[in-house]
């Protein structure tokens, strides 16, 4: 074995002992102060005696002395934890290579201030503490992760080169609009750290971390995290960037639900974060890309809280709106579209007699006062195929003909409905069915009732509900017997008759009432759960058309604007050209908030994108949440440090093995014994000269 | 005082006297100062006889309206003249206890302090006065007056004294001039002053202001209370001394400094002595080992002294009057 310097587990101990070998001696020197002390009533009759000097202030026995120093030495030596290094000193380049994923957040929100400013200088301090043997890899998200610098054994193999990789990399990426999708970021990344380590390198990895650096706001969608089970072997260091200043207000539409909101209205939300000083907000039109010198409105909204503020609205069909009183403006115009009203087309073959007491009479009530829109109902002659209305509602016998493009219609996901009031429907019927059906007069006594309802049916979904599920109320004086093969019964009446069907015809269910709700046939019209059952029936084949967006979000631009060569002039005057049949849900240009034209066969249109609400939610996230979240946070050490917990891990083990600190103590305690000995034999021998010099 | 001149006792030393550092460890000052008193009587020897409460002094011829008990039939009888007798004024003993409460009183080699000793002595002074139905009040002092209680005979002021005396110390130096001449101030009546302190402060006023408070008629006892190592300094090792009143430290070899201790502790006692003796003072030097039955036995040979010196200066001025 090849013996180093003596080396210390713990210096403090042994320097600190070291300090004491020098008290027996200062003892000696300062012993001139007397030892006890005394409170007296008076010192006026007294003058200061210091005591004088004794013998016992000189160094008596130097051989004592020397012994109590080399106690003090070895018990140094022990708690100091003395041992000998035997290898050479570790080197930076012996350090076990790591993986690092520098994660950084290129989301709306980091356009605020100086924030990528400080990301990029973040990004810069993570590369100079790196280790040369470390692998290193730059990512950025915002809706989605993007893969900047990949773990790829094409890697330069210099630290020099990896860092001029990294950051020159980093020169060419700047924030985009995307909201803050931090979970699927973290997952994402942790995943391909796991790839990486799997892979037939992965001896020479020690550790896998993420570097995440962010503004951390609240707006971060952080959700799949609470379903994804962490990786044990994956730290995240969290680097925190912050703005001295927080106040931030954002603008949001408010949509009716079914209902158009009056035509020269419009309401928006004006929210404010949490903490912010400014309560008083400026709302100003955009048009044509200028912002107006009228004020629209103005909003006061205090810390936390929103505001909805109603405007009167411009006659064009698109519009900006811009925020003014906050500290940052990335979120400050707001963009908003509107819909041509196109009226909701119901095609009713039957009986169209509208008047009192009569099936049409109830059903447009119903839907009217359902969902506030602009109904047409349609007769036979209006139905074809180029103009389809929103539902079909079968009440009579119908032609065959007539009855297969109704067929074709129920086949594309139309909404068809077959209320049995008439046994001459037979016909019509099994011509949709394609199979046989048989109607009959029911026979009931009295009335009947509805026994057996499906409530997890969308029909009656809405009534699940214990206090309001009681149908028992509603009765039928009269219903047919309707037997098809195949029909899923919805409910039936408490004699086993079927009371409503429904039967699947490809994307779409063609629905069978085998009573009429008018009070001819029964009380269902009259009874509130009518409208109840006809709004579940008729809203799903109704959706008002949206023509506002957020960015990131998938939009079906087929039922958008038809399946049609499609053609966008981005808001900055730029045209691309989408072919029809592709159908995709994001389109990559579309990436920053204002309007854009969609132009195909079918027309043109105005659509409104704006910023993800969440990214104006910039007050700061608890990080707390992630750690809840399961994420083992921790912090990234640099090289230097890397090298100094490496040489502190091997020097512990080293001095465990060697184990010194005992041979010392018994030392020790050996000197001490030896010191009590000759103590005691040179106080025996002094007490016998002072005896030997009173006798004489 | 209310003890009359036949009744008076003997005054002679009991055997029986309690060791103070037994007496100390009695908690209770009320009982301390009873258990004291109630030994000291037990030592007195009293006298068979019984007699008058009060002195003759003269007669007066009678007036409409005085007391008809107070004629002398006999006179009457006599002279055919009414005469009322007349007796000396006595007055109960009106008494100031003077304490001083200063730091160098804490002080202590024994297993209690001075300020233990003296506060018990005031306490057994206020209690044998007390039960003598004589009006006794207290003044505590250091650098500043402390507590003040006038001098009553009521029930309930015992007490007071004793809430009085066992507050706790809180002075720093020694005053010896302002409390003495606050006295002399205060009390405008004849009255015994019995000032208790280790006079271990500057005795250069201390002789005027006793002259003042003697010109004011009052009688003076002094109880100088010391303890046995600040008469005899019999320390033994080298020590840092911490002064209690001005917080000085100074090292001390007393094997060195014993001599200039004593010699200067001997000339402070000298000037105390001669102011006491210039002003008719009866000064008494307490050790704190001693019982503090010597220091009642002090007491009270004064005032015998002082009472029959009183009573003879009185019988002097009546027959002077020529009235017999």
């Amino acid at each position: 074995m090849f013996w180093f310097l003596p080396s210390f587990l713990t210096p403090t101990f042994f320097f600190l002992g070291l300090a004491a070998i020098s008290l027996p001696v200062l003892f000696h020197f300062f012993r001139r102060t007397p030892k006890g002390s005394l409170y007296f009533s008076t010192l006026m009759f007294l003058q200061s005696s210091p005591p004088r000097l004794t013998r016992r202030s000189r160094v008596d026995n130097w051989l004592l002395l020397i012994l109590r120093g080399i106690i003090l030495l070895l018990i140094a030596l022990g708690f100091g934890r003395i041992f000998f290094r035997q290898t050479d000193f570790l080197n930076i380049s012996n350090l076990p290579a790591r993986q690092v994923a520098i994660l950084v957040d290129t989301s709306a929100s980091m356009k605020r201030g100086n924030l990528w400013d400080q990301a990029q200088s973040e990004v810069k301090t993570v590369v100079d503490s790196l280790g040369p043997n470390d692998k290193v890899a730059l990512f950025t998200f915002d809706n989605e992760l993007k893969t900047i610098v990949g773990f790829s054994r094409d890697q330069p193999v210099q630290l020099s080169g990896k860092k001029d990789l990294i950051l020159s990399s980093l020169a060419g990426v700047s924030p985009v609009w995307g909201p803050t999708q931090l979970a699927t970021a973290l997952i994402n990344v942790s995943e391909q750290l796991e790839g990486v380590s799997d892979n037939d390198f992965s001896d020479e990895i020690a550790e896998s971390q993420i570097v995440l650096i962010s503004d951390f706001q609240t707006g971060s969608k952080r959700r799949a995290l609470q379903s994804f089970e962490w990786p044990k072997n994956i730290s995240v260091e969290l680097r925190t960037l912050r703005l001295p200043s927080s106040n931030n207000a954002t603008l949001s539409l408010i949509q009716n639900q079914g209902q158009a909101s009056p035509a020269d209205q419009l309401r928006v939300k004006v929210s404010n974060i949490e903490g912010a000083t400014s309560t008083q907000f400026d709302l100003k039109w955009i048009a044509k890309g200028e912002i107006s010198q009228q004020l629209a409105a103005t909003a006061v909204v205090p810390a936390g809280q929103s505001r909805i503020v109603t405007l009167a609205r411009p006659d064009a069909k698109f519009a900006g709106i811009r925020l003014a009183g906050d500290d940052f403006e990335f979120d400050n115009s707001f963009f908003v579209a509107y819909p041509d009203p196109i009226p909701e087309r119901i095609l009713f073959l039957g009986e169209r007699d509208d008047t009192r007491n009569q099936l049409l009479f109830y059903l447009k009530k119903a839907c009217s006062s359902l969902i506030g829109k602009r109904m047409v109902f349609l007769d036979e002659r209006s139905f074809s195929a180029d103009l389809l209305p929103t539902a079909v509602f079968v009440v009579g016998p119908v032609e065959v003909d007539q009855m297969r493009l109704i067929r074709e219609f129920a086949d594309n996901g139309g909404l068809v409905c077959f209320v049995v009031t008439d046994l001459k429907m037979e016909a019509a019927l099994e011509e949709f069915f394609q199979q046989e059906v048989s109607l009959s007069e029911a026979e009931t006594e009295d009335f009947a009732l509805l026994g057996d309802i499906d409530f997890g049916n969308r029909l009656f979904e809405k009534f699940a509900d214990p206090n309001y599920s009681n149908f028992a109320s509603i009765r039928f004086w009269k219903h047919r017997q309707v037997i098809i093969p195949g029909i899923k019964p919805i409910a039936r009446f408490d004699n086993g008759d079927l009371a409503v069907g429904g039967f699947p015809t490809g994307p779409g269910i063609a629905y069978v009432f085998a009573a009429g709700w008018h009070p001819a046939d029964s009380q269902f019209a009259l009874s509130t759960k009518f409208v109840g059952v006809m709004m579940s029936l008729i809203l799903k084949s109704i959706s008002p058309e949206n023509l506002n967006y957020e960015l990131g979000q998938p939009i079906d631009y087929a039922r958008l604007m038809g399946d049609q060569d499609l053609e966008i002039t981005l808001p900055n005057g730029k045209e691309i050209q989408l072919s029809g049949g592709k159908n995709p849900e994001l389109i990559p240009e579309i990436d920053e908030p204002g309007l854009y034209r969609f132009e195909s066969a079918n027309g043109s249109k105005m659509v409104a994108f704006n910023l993800p609400a969440s990214e104006s939610q910039t007050d700061p996230l608890d990080t707390a949440l992630l750690t809840q979240s399961g994420i083992a946070l921790g912090t990234m050490d640099s090289a230097t440090e890397k090298v100094e917990i490496e040489r502190q891990r091997r020097d512990r083990e080293l001095e465990s093995r060697q184990k010194l600190w005992r041979w010392m103590l018994i030392l020790a305690l050996a000197a001490l014994f030896l010191e009590t000995v000759l103590s005691g034999y040179f106080t025996q021998k002094q007490s016998q000269v002072d005896l030997a010099k009173q006798e004489t | 005082m209310a003890v009359a001149a036949r009744n008076k006792p003997r005054l002679g030393r009991s055997s029986s006297r309690i060791d103070p550092d037994s007496l100390m460890r009695i908690k209770n000052l009320q009982l301390r100062s009873k258990v004291v008193v109630e030994g000291f009587y037990n030592g007195l020897h009293r006298s068979p006889f019984h007699g008058f409460s009060s002195q003759f002094s003269e007669y007066r011829e009678y007036v409409s309206g005085d007391d008809l008990r107070y004629v002398d039939w006999k006179l009457y009888a006599r002279s055919d003249r009414y005469y009322i007798k007349r007796f000396e004024d006595e007055t109960n003993l009106r008494c100031y206890v003077l304490l001083d409460r200063s730091k160098s009183m804490e002080f202590g080699s024994l297993s209690y302090s001075k300020s233990d000793y003296a506060v018990t002595l005031a306490a057994t002074l206020a209690y044998f006065l007390n039960k003598q139905r004589d009006a006794v009040g207290l003044l505590t002092f250091h650098d500043q007056l402390g507590e003040y209680i006038p001098a009553r005979y009521r029930p309930g002021h015992f007490h007071r004294l004793l809430v009085a005396l066992e507050t706790p110390l809180s002075g720093k130096k020694t005053d010896l001039i302002s409390p003495i001449r606050q006295i002399a101030e205060i009390t405008r009546r004849r009255s015994l002053v019995v000032l208790i302190s280790d006079l271990l402060s500057d005795p250069g006023e201390l002789e005027k202001s006793l002259g003042s408070l003697r010109s004011c008629g009052h009688d003076v006892i002094v109880f100088q209370v010391l303890d046995p190592a600040e008469v005899n300094f019999d320390f033994q090792e080298p020590s840092l001394f911490f002064d209690l009143e001005s917080g000085k430290k100074l090292y001390i070899d007393p094997k060195t400094a014993k001599k200039r201790y004593l010699e200067r502790l001997q000339a402070h006692e000298s000037i105390i002595k001669q102011a006491c003796e210039n002003h008719g003072i009866d000064r008494f030097q307490l050790m704190t080992d001693r019982p503090l039955e010597d220091a009642m036995f002090d007491f009270l040979q004064v005032r015998e002294f002082s009472k029959s010196s009183s009573v003879h200066r009185q019988n002097v001025r009546a027959r002077g009057k020529g009235v017999s």
